[in-house]
């Protein structure tokens, strides 16, 4: 069970963005991709959540080829498969911490896992936290609900767009070893999107995107 | 955690920002809830004062003379009821008022129904305070006598104080309104105040004893109960048999011509022959020096025309030394309409004298006329007319005591009517050829009860029609407020939607998560319905507080009875559940409309990026048009609020009916009588008739009055806020029509009144007038058209509109001419309505020698220019409504147009502030962000006075320009301060943080 990429190309207009990439991720394998501004890094992470098409290749999930579902199954997929975290970390202020891990839920009230849910603010060091709201939260403790929102699905992979740009240090250095324990224990992929080459460097692989291609760093 | 939950989370978390959409909304919903609720307060009064007060009744049984009270059946209320007028021992004047003669059984149909004495009465709220009474106070009433002469025959007694009886009475209690004291047979608001007093002792008094003329019933089909038991005594017929014949007569006096016809035909079924004749009263009858008077003349049908050949019988003959040719002189009575009488003498010869038996010795030929043929002596007569009683001899009484008044003299029924006026009347029938029984039987069979003026009323089904409410209230407030109640809607959508808009980023990430599409649309329109409600729910009182203003003002500019004003507000559960609906799904309309943009069929729609905007250094006004061809719908619907806002205000300034006196005809004075009045008081003559205080003659000079019958009934006006079921008719004379006091034309243009005066055929349509509003709005009919009702009487009747008149002071009232009204009223004969003319300067003197001299008829006296007000105010007063609604419109249509001014600065606050940044200079910038929106206005205003233009131009009302122009202008202002001042607003915060953000 692994992904694949192969071929993955993109262009907005007459702009190239992707350009016959290509990628393998194992399961349990956590990669970040770094790049200069406007390469591509979140052209690349919309196409693997199934949020973009791309213009032509292939992105294959164990056995499923994302890129050719169904409308139907392409949000079957996109719930059930996939775990976006933000750079901002995005949480409805009306909801408490437990109610946003749970939003993914939403629109299926006779499965709501409610347990899980407090298992996973467990996870990510929330538990006395789950009935505070947003604004009662620091920037940091936001983010970790937002990965525990990315993760009540029990998704096979985590995608994650700058999730430390608004943090400290020492918090962004928290999430990225949260998210690497996440592919560790959980047997997950995780690809993160950086521009911290030091918080890269913690993970199992940092990618380069430049001119729509991908190339391990120093390779 | 469900949709529903975060929805109400989502609600309560951002209410503040939906706070204006919700007013909105709670606008829309007070305004339809409260023109429900207006509808449906008046309707709830109405029916406390029309149908509740009819207790258990259903219909009334009605005769225009008596029948006998056991007519009515263990459940039935036998009833006299009489038009009277009353007076206190300590006030002058007296009042109008109905008298109900009811029994101890109608405890039956009125639970709260007190049984009183005779000499006991109950009596009126109003009447109590008009002639300040208390519990234990005696009042006088002047009621008129049933089964009287005709007031226009020479028997009739004209004069109020020999046709009515003066009874008095204790007051024992006073009768609630909306309660028995309103009740009445034919639905009616503030009618006569009535009185209550025990019927058997009424009918002794009006020595009538064992008589009624109402039976009231519980009963729906009484018709058909009543018709089976009916005895000729109901009809008001009398048999009486003599040895070889026998005579109909009515206890009315004259026969009705149906009865006449029933009576030949039973006749004729029997193989019976039947001979008609027409009483009168001869002064004196003359041949050559010997002369008899007071004779009985019996007036018998031939058909030469001019036919002067006169009979006497033996015992006249005898008197008057006559044989078979001799020259006769015959001089009659005849009334006038001044109340004096004409002695005409007709010159005849004696063609033939008749034995002293059979006719010529037939009391029975003779109605029973009360204080004379019920007199012992002749002497003894006590008669409306003038007479000299030292001119009866001996020989006169001793005829009287053998033969009572049976005719002396026979002459053609010609000369005898005479004495009765226009007309073919019959005072008896007299039947030969078969037994009494057998023709009792037939003419019963023959006899249909309309025949005798008996009809039913169905009460209660035209109370409920009539609480529906003359003018639909509700439709009326309802369209008046239909593009408010949909603007404010649409606003409320459009700022719903604005909100969900600024929530963009919450929408991005929930279809991040993975929430469907239709889950986040469902969240929203949770969300608008949970904001959408809320706004309702408070609006709903708010409903019930609009109610009350407008039935307030609406009483206080006088389109509605004061009374009304107070009304309790009703708020149904069917009103509140309309109103609630009404608003809730217009507002989740809008949303969805307005959040189209928000959802592509593929899902979410990201926000689209800014497009390419050109060259800042290109024209200004290019970049406008670029901007409102990317959203045409925006302009317009500013444009079309204050188009819609502005037409309303300039059609509604421009009808405004002023102070406008053409609808008076000249007339100044409108004086109603209770009773009829027969005797013309607009003659020095009359007046003098009537006993008017000769210090008051000056101020009758140089008056003219037109006289006119008048039906009871309902007045059609709309100052009479309940549905009319039997409409008030009057009578005109030739005098009116030729006087052409108001315009009436056809549909042809010609002047209508002339169509009137032709003699109508019996059955077929009755030409009438009636005012243009009144028809079109009131009775839905209009000119042309014909009318199927039925009348105060219980008959039905078709009337048929040759015109129409238009502001006149007589919108209350359906005109007819005085035969047709003859047709349909047989027992109205005298008139009741007079419009009077009258130097300004004597108007004042004349009202008050009116009241004084008529107090016995139960006077009313108005100024026309009162009525016309009052009319007007009623149209005023819907104009203001029009004006307040129009004004609120405007309002929201500013709203509307500095809303879209914000939407449109939010929405591309990129590009202002981007266009500041290179140095556009601020005015540039602001004008760019309001002249969408200003455009709008503009081109909304201008078609909005193009329209009311057109439409007062079409509709032939004044326009007031000025007003439309100070409008307009005053539109046009408000919208740019509001605009810019919003602008300002962005200009200050929203542009320079977006810069930042950038
Ligand atoms: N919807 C779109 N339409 C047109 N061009 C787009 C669109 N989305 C992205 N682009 C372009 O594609 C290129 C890649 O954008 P992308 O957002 O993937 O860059 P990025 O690597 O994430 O940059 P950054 O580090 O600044 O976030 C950019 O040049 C951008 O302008
Ligand atoms: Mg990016």
């Amino acid at each position: 069970m692994n992904l694949r990429i192969e071929q993955l190309s993109k262009s907005f207009g007459n702009r190239v963005v992707l350009d016959g990439l290509n990628l393998t991720v194992e399961r349990g394998e956590a990669i970040a991709i770094v790049g200069p501004s406007g390469s591509g890094k979140s052209t690349l992470l919309n196409i693997l959540g199934s949020l973009e098409k791309p213009d032509s290749g292939k992105v294959v999930l164990g056995e499923v080829v994302v890129n050719e579902l169904t409308k139907h199954l392409l949000e079957a997929f996109r719930s059930r498969s996939v775990g976006f975290v933000f750079q901002e970390h995005l949480l409805l202020p009306y909801l408490s911490a437990l109610d946003n891990v749970l939003l993914p839920c939403l629109g299926h009230p006779e499965t709501t896992p409610i347990e899980s849910a407090r298992s996973l603010l467990d996870r990510v060091g929330l538990t006395e936290r789950a009935n505070d709201f947003p604004s009662t939260l620091s920037g940091g403790e936001r983010q970790r609900v937002a990965l525990a929102r990315a993760l009540i699905h029990e998704p096979l992979m985590i995608l994650a767009d700058e999730p430390t740009g608004s943090l400290d240090h020492e918090r962004a250095v928290e999430l990225v070893d949260l998210l690497l324990s996440e592919a560790k224990m959980q047997n997950r992929i995780v690809i993160m999107v950086t521009h911290n080459l030091d918080l890269a460097h913690r993970l199992d692989r940092t990618l380069i995107l430049t001119n729509g291609q991908l190339t391990l760093e120093g390779g | 955690m469900t949709v529903f939950g975060v929805a109400l989370k989502a609600t309560r978390y951002h209410w503040r920002t939906h706070l204006p959409a919700m007013a909105f909304v709670a606008l829309a919903t007070a305004i339809v809830t409260g023109a429900l609720a207006v509808q449906t307060s008046i309707r709830s009064d109405l029916y406390a004062s029309l149908v509740t007060p009819l207790g258990r009744v259903n219909q009334a049984f009605v005769s225009n003379g008596t029948f006998r009270a056991e007519l009515a059946g263990s459940k039935e209320v036998a009833a006299l009821s009489l038009n009277a007028t009353a007076s206190s021992s300590d006030s002058r004047t007296s009042f109008p008022a109905t008298i109900w003669g009811l029994g101890p059984e109608s405890a039956n149909l009125w639970s709260d129904y007190q049984p009183l004495f005779g000499g006991q009465a109950r009596v009126a709220e109003s009447l109590r305070k008009q002639l300040n009474l208390t519990v234990g106070s005696r009042l006088f009433l002047r009621v008129p006598v049933p089964n009287a002469a005709p007031l226009t025959s020479v028997f009739g007694r004209r004069m109020a104080s020999e046709s009515t009886v003066e009874v008095s009475v204790d007051v024992a209690s006073f009768l609630p309104s909306q309660g028995m004291g309103d009740f009445s047979l034919t639905p009616k608001l503030g009618g006569r105040p009535l009185v209550i007093i025990d019927r058997e002792w009424l009918s002794q008094q009006l020595k009538i004893g064992g008589q009624a003329n109402v039976i009231l019933s519980e009963s729906t089909d009484l018709a058909k109960t009543l018709s089976a038991k009916l005895n000729l005594a109901d009809h008001g017929i009398r048999l009486s048999s003599r040895p070889g014949e026998m005579t109909v007569r009515s206890n009315h006096v004259l026969l009705t011509p149906k009865q006449v016809t029933a009576c030949e035909v039973a006749a004729q079924k029997r193989g019976a022959k039947t001979q008609n004749t027409l009483v009168a009263l001869a002064e004196e009858v003359r041949i050559g020096g010997r002369h008899i008077s007071y004779a009985m003349v019996a007036g018998r049908p031939s058909k030469e025309p001019g036919n002067r050949r006169i009979s006497l019988n033996e015992w006249a003959a005898l008197q008057l030394g006559a044989s078979v040719g001799d020259k006769v002189d015959v001089t009659l009575l005849v009334p006038k309409s001044d109340g004096t009488y004409r002695h005409p003498t007709i010159h005849g010869s004696l063609a033939g004298i008749v034995a002293m038996k059979g006719d010529g010795a037939n009391p029975n030929l003779v109605p029973t006329l009360s204080g004379m043929t019920d007199s012992q002596h002749m002497s003894g007569w006590s008669t409306p007319f003038p007479i000299d009683l030292t001119r009866i001899t001996p020989s006169d009484e001793d005829y009287w005591k053998r033969y009572q008044a049976a005719p002396k003299v026979f002459v053609d029924s010609e000369i005898t009517q005479l004495a009765w006026g226009a007309g073919d009347s019959v005072s008896s029938v007299s039947v030969t050829g078969c037994t009494e029984t057998e023709f009792a039987e037939a003419l019963l069979q023959v006899l249909k009860p309309e025949d005798s003026g008996l009809s039913v009323i169905r009460a209660r089904d035209n109370a409920l029609l009539a609480a529906m409410g003359s003018s639909d209230l509700a439709g009326l407030i309802l369209g008046l407020s239909s593009f408010l109640i949909l603007s404010a809607l649409a606003i409320a959508g459009s700022l719903l939607v604005l909100n969900f808009q600024s929530r963009a980023r919450d929408l991005k990430l929930m279809s991040y998560v993975g929430l469907s599409p239709k889950t986040i649309f469902g969240l929203l329109a949770y969300e608008a319905l949970f904001a959408a409600m809320t706004g309702a729910i408070v609006g709903t009182p708010g409903g019930a507080l609009l109610a009350k203003a407008c039935l307030v003002l609406l009483a206080r500019w006088q389109a509605i009875p004061s009374t009304l004003g107070n009304v309790a507000i009703l708020l149904t559960v069917k009103d509140v559940v309309i109103g609630l609906t009404t608003s809730v799904v217009c507002a989740l309309g809008a949303v969805l409309i307005y959040a189209r943009p928000l959802f592509s069929r593929r899902g979410i729609r990201r926000p689209r990026p800014p497009k390419p905007f050109g060259s800042p250094l290109g024209t200004v006004s290019g970049l406008l048009i670029k901007s409102i061809r990317q959203r045409p719908l925006r302009m317009l619907s500013v444009a079309m609020i204050v188009a819609t806002s502005t037409a309303v205000l300039g059609i509604a300034a421009g009808s405004y009916s002023n102070a406008d006196t053409s609808g008076t005809g000249g007339i100044r004075l409108q004086v109603e009588t209770t009773l009829p009045v027969a005797i013309d008081w607009t003659t020095v003559q009359g007046r003098k008739q009537l006993h008017f205080d000769l210090a008051d003659e000056g101020a009758f000079e140089g008056i003219v009055v037109y006289s006119l019958l008048r039906s009871p009934g309902t007045d059609v006006s709309c100052l009479n806020p309940a549905k009319p079921t039997a409409p008030r008719i009057s009578a005109i004379g030739a005098d009116f029509i030729h006087a052409s006091l108001f315009a009436s034309t056809d549909n042809q243009g010609k002047s209508a009144w002339p169509q009137l005066l032709g003699t109508p055929t019996p059955g077929s349509a009755i030409s009438a007038i009636g005012d243009g509003d009144t028809l079109e709005w009131i009775l839905g009919t209009g000119v042309g058209q014909t009318l199927d009702t039925q009348l105060s009487n219980g008959t039905n009747a078709k009337l048929s509109f040759a015109g129409a008149t238009h502001g006149s002071f007589l919108a209350g009232d359906l005109l007819v001419s005085k035969g047709s009204f003859h047709q349909l009223f047989p027992d109205i004969e005298a008139p009741s309505l007079f419009l009077v003319k009258t130097p300004e300067s004597k108007q004042q003197a004349l009202s008050l020698a009116l009241a004084r001299n008529l107090s016995d008829y139960g006077v009313t006296i108005r100024s026309t220019t009162d009525i016309l007000s009052s009319l007007r105010g009623v149209f005023n007063a819907y104009i203001s409504i029009f004006i307040v609604f129009g004004v609120m419109g405007l309002i929201l249509g500013v709203c509307g147009a500095s809303l879209s001014a914000a939407r449109n600065a939010l929405e591309r606050q990129a590009e202002f502030a981007l266009m500041l940044a290179v140095g556009l200079p601020r005015s540039r910038v602001r004008y760019l962000m309001i002249a969408e929106t200003q455009l709008g206005v503009l081109l909304g205003t201008s078609v909005g006075l193009i329209l009311s233009v057109f439409v007062a131009l079409a509709e032939r009302a004044s326009i007031s320009w000025l007003g439309l122009l100070v409008a307009a202008v005053a539109i046009v202002l408000t919208s740019t301060i509001s605009c810019i001042a919003v602008s300002a607003l962005i200009l200050r915060r929203g542009i320079l943080g977006a810069l930042r953000s950038e």
